[in-house]
């Protein structure tokens, strides 16, 4: 099965080269940019994965027929502008009185059609590929992919049984080779999840599940941009998806479904854990601090070795019914790149926490991403992350108490 | 319909109308021609004509400026100089004006001013619903606008605007409130232009003026005009739907309550894209119009260029979900609307080739009309190709929303359909104006358009295809998207200088003109084809000394030339032996009146009234009952104003019945 794996891997990147190489107006345009994807991690021209390669075959031809009838039309006008020109002295002179030609038109309507139709069938024939997952997609898991106003939010069901076994926010981890399915939709306004480098984008529209497929070829990290407009804070949505070798992915998924551990008293990760259960926990959810449907317990003893258990002392935020969901999960943190809807990077280059950022995050987040949280007409709770009354100490342990969530990420 | 006024249907020339009944109508019927009043109160085509053109103008100044402050906040990553929340308003309002307001009204200045003289009518079917159509248009804009100053802001969700976005739970201020209520008001406007102007063209074209004799521009416009017929009652649903959920509280796209928030798409864009054919087909008849003149050669193939306008127009209904590719339709449906899409580009195709072969073997003069028309077809192709990339529906999922979209279809809409009409606005500057607009300073106009056009909009295709998304307020410097933000930032000052050369020439032309003692351009400036050109500059405001007869296609050029026996055209008559003179009196004109106004003006006070407080939609009921009431009961002519140059007259006026509009147009027309 590795094997296979490899070997696919490798044919698709020589057929990717060849293409690269048919693709001289994409190159050009590249050329131009001066880019590879490194410096433009957005980029359409640069596929990564199956589904994007299809779309990337399918139109690099098209781009050169079009750029060859754009070069016949403008030097036709360019050459009927010089040939046929009105020279000085002319003024009385008239051409020919040419009404037209039928065979003529009827040519230049019948050339296009049929041009047009050899594109169509490669259309479909790519819409077929595309629309239909490969034969070896993971069916040991697929990905809920949930837009809000203005994050996204991952909700990974293992075994495919429907329920939501952990959940990420703005990152998306799959394995590298195979094909992954996911559900896309949304929890307020219609929003579009694309990771150019990996496949197309498909709109999240509440309401309505939508799905579709990705592969990566290779472990690597891609980002994505939120491509329908949905708001205030459109522009600064954003997400990642990192493609891990299947290994490190199912040591990524144990991990992720660790508990994570309950300060000593008295620290100030403690006092940050109750500063999160005080200001944060109504939309933010830590798992087993305030995640849906748990158990509540008091001692810490059976915490650590019950499932589906809460740990909240004598706090009132126990279960679904006060966990709006309207922010990111938090679980696992410090296992993720960035934050703020995928914005900020949570590590500086040293691969060191960047405190300054997730401290002025927490103490005034529109300075860091427009946010619309007060209640409004219609809406009683806002949009985004409010400015919360926390002291500077209580920020200090926030920061504290969110850096101890989940494991930093091994590249 | 005003059973006071009926009259017969041609009265013969200066005879009064004969009636002795008193005004019922409140105000009396204004007879003032000249100063303000007989702008506000006009019923001429061409006046309405040019009161289209000078507001579209003006739109198009304040759609620019909005253009302007988006590449500004553009120009570098991490732009500050417009928050999130106004940029948002800016290019929604940006692209809400230039489409609503800019393109759609300077196409219909051009068919309210020329439709009536290519057919050789007096004037429109209806003058003063053709009144009505322009005042409510100009309140439209005007309501929409003012939600800046009194809406809390303008419009946050985008011209398409889609639900559940614009719902008041995530659009909170009062701007959709304005987009819904000015958009349908603007509509109304439109919509009472295409009845008007395709009742004319059907039914009052001069004698021996058969559909298959009329200039391609008169073609293209009937076309928009039927299209706008059919499409814009669509965007009035969803525009009805998205009111009521906002100011009534209903819950046609609210998802809690089972809504499809799709619905919206699906109505939005079965509007929107025959849309694109409404803001592009009048332009292509203007080229159509224009490259022949300068090329001395007739269009080429004008069957294909009619028809593969009108089959742009039948397959223009069929190609909108092709703006839904990313927003989960099944792949058969994707499939379906991929193919027609492409196939919509084989009959823009036809009419390129077209006009390059017109242009081939002419004797091309290329003053500023001819470089506009030109630069149009240069610039239109690549908006159609780019387009033809879109409709590759795998292809149009990476591509939807990003940059390069917005790349291919400014250069559809500025490639396509503004240089077309910069080119009308110099050819017909003579015809409408009297003067000639400096050749020069249009040539220079053109060249820095083009250069600065080219540097905004052509750097997009790239930064689409490196992945900038849409109506995004800012990126990162990490995006790699810079670079080429700047260039477009600069191509934006560079569009700004060629029209600020544009409005300049308005201004010296005038003066040079004026200074030179006002010399008379004559009737056919341009050695042209069409019947604009066969009677006076500017044109007189009964148009037709005598309505004349037809013949041929391009019948005017045929008086003045016919062909040797290598099929040259040879002159065989002077354009001033065949011209008219201008000089009939007594023409039976329809009359001013004040009502088209008042009643326009009651709309947008009920639209304050729906947003705010419904007590303040009184007044403006009150004043669109009382317009449709004094309009009702308008007399045809104030007694005793029978006398001067011309009688007015409600003759071809809005108040035939059904008879009269099937009566044949030959018995129509001629009322010298």
């Amino acid at each position: 099965m590795r094997e296979k794996r490899k070997m696919s891997s490798a044919t698709r990147t020589t057929k990717r080269g060849k293409r690269r190489l048919l693709g001289l107006l994409a190159l050009s345009i590249a050329a131009l940019s001066g880019c590879g994807s490194d410096a433009t991690p957005l980029t359409t021209l640069d596929p990564r994965g199956d589904a994007a390669d299809a779309i990337h075959a399918l139109v690099q031809p098209v781009f050169i027929v079009a750029g060859i009838v754009l070069v016949f039309v403008n030097a036709g006008v360019l050459i009927t502008a010089l040939k046929f020109r009105r020279k000085p002295g002319e003024d009385d002179v008239f051409p020919e009185q040419v009404h037209g030609n039928t065979k003529l038109e009827l040519g230049w309507t019948i050339l296009p059609a049929v041009i047009m139709a050899g594109i169509a069938v490669g259309t479909v024939a790519t819409l077929v590929t595309l629309a239909n997952e490969p034969e070896d997609i993971r069916k040991d898991f697929e990905v809920k992919v949930v837009g809000h106003q203005w994050w996204w939010s991952f909700e990974y069901d293992l075994d495919r049984d429907g329920t939501v076994d952990f959940e990420t926010a703005n990152e998306m981890v799959i394995p590298t080779g195979e094909a992954v399915h996911l559900e896309i939709t949304s929890r307020d306004v219609i929003h579009s999840f694309w990771i150019p480098a990996l496949n197309g984008k498909k709109d999240a529209a509440p309401g309505r599940q939508h799905t579709l497929w990705m592969q990566a070829d290779d472990p690597g990290r891609f980002l994505g941009q939120c491509t329908e407009f949905c708001g205030l804070s459109h522009g600064y949505m954003r997400m990642l998806v990192e493609a891990k070798a299947p290994a490190d992915f199912d040591s990524w998924v144990a991990s992720q479904l660790e508990k994570p551990a309950i300060p000593e008293e008295g620290t100030a990760e403690r006092r940050g854990l109750d500063a999160f259960v005080g200001q944060c926990a109504t939309c933010h959810m830590i798992e087993g601090v305030n995640s849906p449907d748990c158990k509540a317990i008091e001692t810490e003893d059976e915490y650590a070795v019950e499932e589906n258990t809460c740990w909240v002392g004598a706090s009132p935020y126990v279960g679904a019914a006060q966990v709006s969901g309207a922010a990111p999960n938090l679980t696992h943190l410090m296992s993720r790149y960035l934050f703020v809807g995928g914005l900020y990077e949570l590590r500086d280059a040293e691969g060191n926490l960047n405190r300054n950022n997730l401290e002025g995050w927490i103490r005034d987040p529109a300075t860091f991403k427009p946010m619309a949280p007060d209640a409004t007409r219609g809406n009683l709770y806002g949009r985004g992350m409010p400015k919360l009354p926390l002291t500077e100490d209580q920020i200090d342990d926030l920061v504290a108490y969110l850096s101890t969530l989940g494991a930093e990420p091994t590249a | 319909m005003a059973l006071v006024e009926r009259e017969p249907l041609a009265l013969p020339a200066g005879a009064s109308a004969g009636t002795a009944i008193e005004p019922l109508g409140v105000l009396a019927r204004p007879a003032t021609k000249t100063g303000w009043r007989a702008w506000v109160t006009t019923v001429d085509h061409k006046k309405i004509g040019i009161m289209y053109g000078v507001v579209a103008m003006f739109f198009f100044l304040v759609g620019g400026l909005e253009a302007t402050l988006i590449r500004l906040q553009l120009a570098q990553p991490n732009g500050s100089i417009l928050s999130a929340d106004v940029y948002n308003q800016v290019y929604t309002m940006h692209g809400v004006t230039m489409v609503f307001l800019v393109i759609m009204p300077m196409a219909a200045a051009f068919a309210n001013y020329l439709l009536p003289l290519q057919i050789g009518a007096r004037d429109v079917a209806f003058p003063r619903l053709n009144a009505l159509s322009f005042w409510v248009f100009l309140f439209g804009g005007l309501f929409l606008n003012s939600s800046w100053f009194v809406g809390g802001g303008g419009p946050d969700c985008g011209w398409f605007c889609y639900a559940p976005n614009s719902g008041v739970t995530f659009s909170p201020t009062h701007g959709v409130d304005f987009y819904s209520i000015g958009l349908q008001i603007a509509g109304v406007a439109s919509l009472i232009g295409s009845v008007n102007l395709i009742v004319t063209v059907l039914n009052m074209r001069a004698p021996g003026m058969t559909l298959f004799r009329m200039p391609v521009f008169t073609w293209m416009q009937l076309v928009v005009q039927m299209l706008l017929l059919f499409s814009l009652p669509v965007i009035t649903v969803a525009l009805f739907l998205l009111s009521f959920d906002r100011n009534f509280g209903s819950n046609f796209f609210n998802v809690a309550q089972g809504a499809d928030p799709l619905l919206w798409q699906h109505l939005f864009w079965i509007f929107g894209h025959p849309e694109v054919y409404i803001l592009i087909l009048p332009s292509f008849g203007i080229v159509s119009e224009i490259i022949p003149v300068m090329a001395r050669k007739p269009i080429y193939g004008y069957p294909f260029m009619v028809f593969s306008g009108i089959a742009i127009g039948f397959m223009g209904f069929g190609v909108w979900a092709h703006h839904m590719f990313a927003s989960g339709l099944g792949p058969m449906s994707v499939a379906a609307f991929s193919l027609s899409t492409m196939f919509i580009a084989v009959p823009t195709g036809v009419k390129i080739l077209n006009w390059m072969a017109t242009m081939w073997g002419g004797k091309i003069l290329y003053n500023t009309p001819m470089l506009f028309s030109a630069g149009l077809v240069a610039m239109f192709t690549i908006g159609g190709l780019s387009g033809v990339t879109h409709a590759i529906a795998p292809a149009d999922t990476q591509q939807t929303d990003t940059y390069y979209i917005v790349a291919h279809f400014h250069y559809v809409l500025f490639g396509g359909a503004l240089l077309g009409l910069f080119a009308g606005f110099y050819f017909w500057w003579p015809k409408i104006f009297g003067l000639m607009l400096n050749d020069k300073l249009g040539k220079w106009h053109f060249w820095v358009t083009l250069v600065g056009f080219n540097l905004t909009f052509g750097p997009m295709h790239i930064l689409g295809l490196q992945g900038m998304s849409r109506r995004i307020q800012t990126y990162q410097s990490t995006d790699g998207f810079t670079f080429w933000n700047q260039v477009a930032t600069l191509g934006v000052f560079i569009i700004g200088a060629g029209l600020i050369l544009f409005l300049y020439n308005c201004v010296h032309s005038y003066r040079t003109w004026k200074a030179a003692g006002r010399p008379n351009p004559g009737p056919d400036p341009w050695d042209a084809r069409s019947l604009e050109w066969s009677i006076p500059s500017p044109t007189p405001e009964h148009n037709f000394d005598v309505v004349p007869e037809i013949h041929a296609q391009d019948d005017f050029w045929h008086r003045k030339y016919g062909e040797d026996e290598r099929g040259r055209a040879v002159r065989i008559a002077t354009t001033e032996s065949v011209a008219q003179k201008g000089d009939a009196k007594g023409v039976h004109l329809p009359s001013p009146s004040f009502y088209p106004l008042i009643l326009a003006a009651g709309l947008p006070i009920i639209g304050y009234g729906v947003i705010f407080n419904r007590l303040i939609a009184i007044p403006g009921v009150l004043l669109f009952l009382f317009g449709i009431y004094g309009w009702a009961f308008e007399p045809a002519t104030e007694p005793g104003d029978h006398e001067g140059d011309h009688g007015h007259d409600d003759h071809g006026d809005d108040d035939h019945d059904g008879a009269a509009l099937a009566t044949p147009a030959t018995e129509e027309a001629p009322v010298g």
